[in-house]
């Protein structure tokens, strides 16, 4: 028979204050398999864990219960203590007394009673579990960052620096991102620019970034240190190796696109590049809106111009195949299409601008040349409102989070404002301040107190157009009283949303997203950029609302754990695989139609198909043991020995003297 | 009519296009009974008509090699359809000689297999026997006995079928005949560990009946063998129709009828109506 020992956990007072501890040790030494009983005040801790490796070491413990919490944070944790004494680490069970008892409990007898059987069917599981030893994979020395904005340059040029590949794969034809469209960013007003355009150079240089602009992923299988990706390199038409970025195409091109990089402010040609410092500098012919592909091979210009032979418009598509280590996804946002506030007239009134199309209207390389000045008349604005949380804080329009960046970004758009225009009135209506960052509130209070910015609390109801006015209408929540201001320009501070096609990747990469589309990171306080599928780590915007600096960091925390993949020669994975009983398999497949990770192969049997697990794909989620119809596979550690065993452990021994009557429903 | 039967038979077996041929002969005592013939001149014994109740997809055996014909009626090839959807076997591997079944009666009255029969001709075939005056057809059959399962309350119900199961002799016959019950190790022979007791008593029955009517969910062809060939007459068919009847209105989906379908385990649905909450369950 095993000899277990059991280790009950107060976890200060999360579970001695609801169980009665010391009976739980004292029942469990009732059970035959049990030769040791203790508890603790935090197990987890370094003397807890030592209080197992002495009990192992003293008793031969050959099987541990830890009595806690959930397995989620410390499962590892115990296994390792386990391993320290020499234990095979795949004999310890974890009973959760905590999330399942002790914290949703409110009699104190009933916990303790649950408490004891809890730690009962655990016994029971340990004794029929089997040491297992770990998986051992190599790694391919190799990263994937998707998404060349801010956050995917500062991945990728992370992880290149300690000399290993890193392809970035970017949708636009230039990396940059959002950032590349800013005038200055806040706090401290610095060209966004002059601190960005550098890194894209510099990635773009490094010898260990391969980039794929133009490009998307489009296929992820394998698994964490191997995995396989597809990238589709859609047809640019123009050879990056021949374009030497003259830009005489740019000249000649006879279509007129509204520039997605401009914010439609300007035009742009089927062929161009968005913006002049774009990288790289060649430019893409866009065939849904080029003559020649609309019209069967007429116009041609661009070809005819070209100094260096480097139009091609025959090419396709084209996917490669590359082998990863480990991919961070960097994958951004958008913002919040204003035109779905009806009541302000984004779209109606050409003087109601979005926060993007100020940028653009500011910045010294925007299509004004940095002249802020109405769309209407190119006059200039006398007044400028500000309207913050356009799609932020609404559930009324589906969206009731804070994106978090818009109050900074609406207090530097009011300094940028005034620094150009030292006589405007400026007003910036407000739900509240969010100003938490280093340097914000004293920015916010500068645009106050030093730019002469009004700012009033208060959501406007309605943008009106009037004698070649806007009226603004709003309540202010200071004096409790309607007001209106009759502004010339009015912008609409539109808040940040997951990409449209966040969910699309999501399911590619086989990673997990919020209602909102935001990809969702393992535990929000201790793994904050891991995702649910090992390997595949999240930087910036695509997780939720963060500003640059936050990116910035976020993206550097992701290449961090990257390289901890990728800085190994192999892996350990845990053994908990799926298995298939091949006496048992009918070969039906269903196993393999069910895998999400591709990990159910065919094999043979006896003369006959069967299906076979590859242990170092299988992730063990088992979706293949549930499905089965011939209950040929089965789950390690989770066996149905196992499971029948814990199930029994439940029903076999009532626990006696405690309250309540329990006892009636357990016959 | 049952002279192309035997011509067919004898033709496929006579070219080697089989190995074998599985349908009925007559017994002396007038009986019919399932039979597997392996040579051409053996086809001449071959019949068909009132007595060929039997589902002879039970008498393939899945995970061989030999190259099979069969004579199937529209129940048999539901079986050999839904077989075909499970991945168990290949269409290759058999050569149907399909019958535009009449139905078949006993003593004049119609088999109660019959009554709830949904297709007269198999949906997969090499070459079809005609019938004299019957036309292929598919139809909506009689759910008159769910109907009386269903008018019962729900502690009637269970008190209904705890009596029947009572009698079970556990000698799993249904089991064995059923052409899609075909498990290499059926749960009531795992030791390690044991889910079911194999006594005879209430309430390992009940959990045996049980077991199997959800296995069969969504499977089932309603061939009725099941209920045939019980010993001691457990209505096993109304359970599995029941069974199948709460399938198809939760996802319209009738096992055996279609051979491009997807198990309707094995598909998934975003928006799936009766993901958490199954209705129309009554």
């Amino acid at each position: 028979m095993r000899k277990v020992g059991v280790f009950v956990c107060h976890c200060g007072t999360n579970i001695a204050a609801m169980v009665d501890v010391a009976k739980v040790v004292e029942e469990s030494r009732d059970l035959p398999e049990v030769v040791f009983a203790t508890d603790y005040q935090f197990t987890c801790s370094a003397p807890g864990q030592d209080q197992i490796k002495d009990a192992i070491r003293e008793h031969n413990l050959d099987g541990v219960v830890v009595a806690a919490c959930s397995p989620r944070m410390h499962e590892p944790t115990f296994r390792n203590a386990v391993a320290g004494a020499g234990l095979n680490p795949y004999l310890v069970e974890m009973a959760n007394i905590r999330e399942h008892d002790s914290w949703v409990a409110t009699d104190r007898d009933e916990a303790t009673r649950k408490a004891v059987d809890l730690v009962r069917m655990k016994v029971k599981k340990v004794a029929k579990l089997e040491p297992l030893e770990e998986i051992r994979l190599p790694v391919t020395k190799k990263a994937l960052v998707i998404g060349g904005g801010v956050a995917g340059i500062q991945a990728a040029l992370d992880i290149a620096n300690t000399g290993i590949d890193v392809l970035l794969v970017e949708k636009e034809p230039s990396i940059g991102g959002h950032m590349a469209q800013y005038d200055k960013t806040f706090p401290t007003l610095d060209c966004a620019s002059c601190i960005l355009t550098p890194r894209m150079v510099e990635a773009a240089q490094h010898p260990r970034i391969t980039l794929h602009t133009y490009s998307e992923v489009a296929e992820v299988s394998g698994f964490v240190g191997d995995f396989e990706v597809k990238i589709r390199m859609r047809a640019r038409s123009i050879d990056l190796e021949k374009c030497t970025g003259c830009g005489d195409c740019l000249e000649k091109c006879p279509v007129k696109v509204p520039s997605e990089f401009d914010a439609g402010l300007a035009d742009r040609g089927a062929v161009y590049r968005p913006f002049p410092q774009a990288v790289p500098n060649v430019p893409v012919i866009d065939r849904e809106h080029c003559t020649y592909f609309l019209k069967d091979g007429k116009c041609g210009i661009c070809q005819k111009i070209c100094p260096t032979d480097a139009i091609d418009y025959s090419g396709d598509d084209e996917i490669i195949t590359e082998k990863v280590g480990a991919i961070v996804v960097a994958t951004g946002f958008h913002f919040f299409d204003a035109a779905k506030y009806t009541e302000y007239g984004y779209g109606a009134y050409p003087d109601v601008i979005s926060w993007l199309q100020y940028e653009r209207l500011t910045n010294a390389s925007g299509p004004t040349g940095g002249k802020l000045k109405r769309l209407s008349d190119g006059k200039e604005p006398e007044t400028i409102v500000f309207i913050h949380c356009v799609g932020s804080r609404d559930p009324s329009k589906g969206f009731p989070y804070c994106s978090r960046i818009c109050c900074m970004a609406t207090a530097k758009h009011a300094v940028i404002a005034r620094s150009k225009l030292p006589n405007a009135q400026i007003f910036s209506f407000y739900i509240d301040i969010r100003a938490a960052g280093k340097g914000y509130e004293e920015f916010v209070r500068r645009a106050i107190e030093n730019e002469d910015v009004q700012f009033i609390k208060g959501r406007p109801a309605r943008v009106l157009s009037k004698n070649g006015k806007l009226i603004v209408r709003s309540e202010n929540a200071f004096t409790g009283r309607p007001m209106e201001v009759d502004a010339d320009l009015v912008v609409l501070t539109n808040g940040a949303q997951a990409q449209d096609d966040a969910p699309e990747l999501a399911l590619i990469l086989g990673i997990g997203y919020d209602q909102y589309g935001f990809y969702t990171e393992l535990h929000p306080k201790l793994r904050p950029v891991e995702t649910n599928r090992a390997g595949i780590f999240l930087a910036g915007m695509c997780q939720g609302p963060k500003d640059i600096p936050e990116s910035v960091s976020q993206a550097s925390a992701a290449a961090a754990k990257a390289l901890q993949i990728l800085s190994k020669g192999e892996l350990a994975r845990e053994p908990q695989v799926a298995e298939v009983n091949a006496m048992r398999c009918t070969g039906c497949m269903d196993c393999r139609e069910v895998c999400f990770y591709t990990a159910i192969e065919e094999d043979e049997f006896m003369r006959r198909k069967v299906a076979k697990v590859n242990p170092g794909v299988c992730q063990g989620c088992g979706a293949c043991v549930a499905h089965c119809p011939d209950g040929a596979l089965e789950m390690k550690i989770f066996n149905d020995e196992q499971i029948h065993a814990e199930i029994t452990g439940l029903f076999a021994v009532p626990s006696a003297g405690a309250a309540g009557g329990g006892g009636a429903a357990r016959e | 009519m049952i002279d192309s039967i035997r011509e067919t038979a004898g033709r496929w077996l006579g070219d080697g296009t089989i190995d074998a041929f599985v349908g009925f002969r007559r017994r002396e005592d007038g009986s019919v009974v399932p039979t597997r013939i392996r040579k051409a001149a053996d086809a001449r014994r071959l019949v068909f008509g009132d007595g060929c109740v039997h589902n002879l997809m039970s008498y393939v055996d899945l995970g061989g090699e030999e190259k099979i014909g069969l004579l199937l009626k529209g129940c048999d090839g539901r079986a050999l359809v839904q077989l075909m959807i499970e991945g168990e076997i290949e269409r290759e591997r058999v050569k149907v000689l399909g019958v535009v079944c009449p139905g078949l009666s006993s003593d004049g009255v119609l088999e109660p297999k019959c009554e709830a029969c949904r297709v007269n001709a198999p949906p997969v075939y090499d070459e079809l026997v005609a019938t004299d005056g019957v036309e292929p057809w598919e139809r909506e059959p009689s759910l008159d006995d769910v109907a009386a399962i269903e008018s019962k309350p729900h502690p009637d119900r269970a008190a209904h079928f705890a009596s029947e199961f009572d009698r079970c002799v556990r000698c799993y016959a249904c089991r064995d005949v059923c052409p899609l019950c075909y498990c290499e190790e059926c749960v009531t022979e795992k030791a390690r560990p044991q889910w079911v007791e194999e006594t005879i008593k209430p309430s390992s029955n009940f959990y045996w009946h049980l077991i199997r009517a959800y296995h069969l969910a969504g499977r089932c062809v309603e061939c009725g063998e099941c209920d045939r060939s019980c010993p001691v007459g457990v209505p096993l068919k109304v359970l599995n129709r029941k069974m199948a009847r709460e399938v198809e209105s939760m996802f319209g989906y009738v096992p055996g009828v279609d051979p491009e379908a997807t198990p309707v385990l094995l598909e998934f649905k975003e928006d799936e109506e009766h993901l958490l909450c199954p209705g129309g369950v009554t």
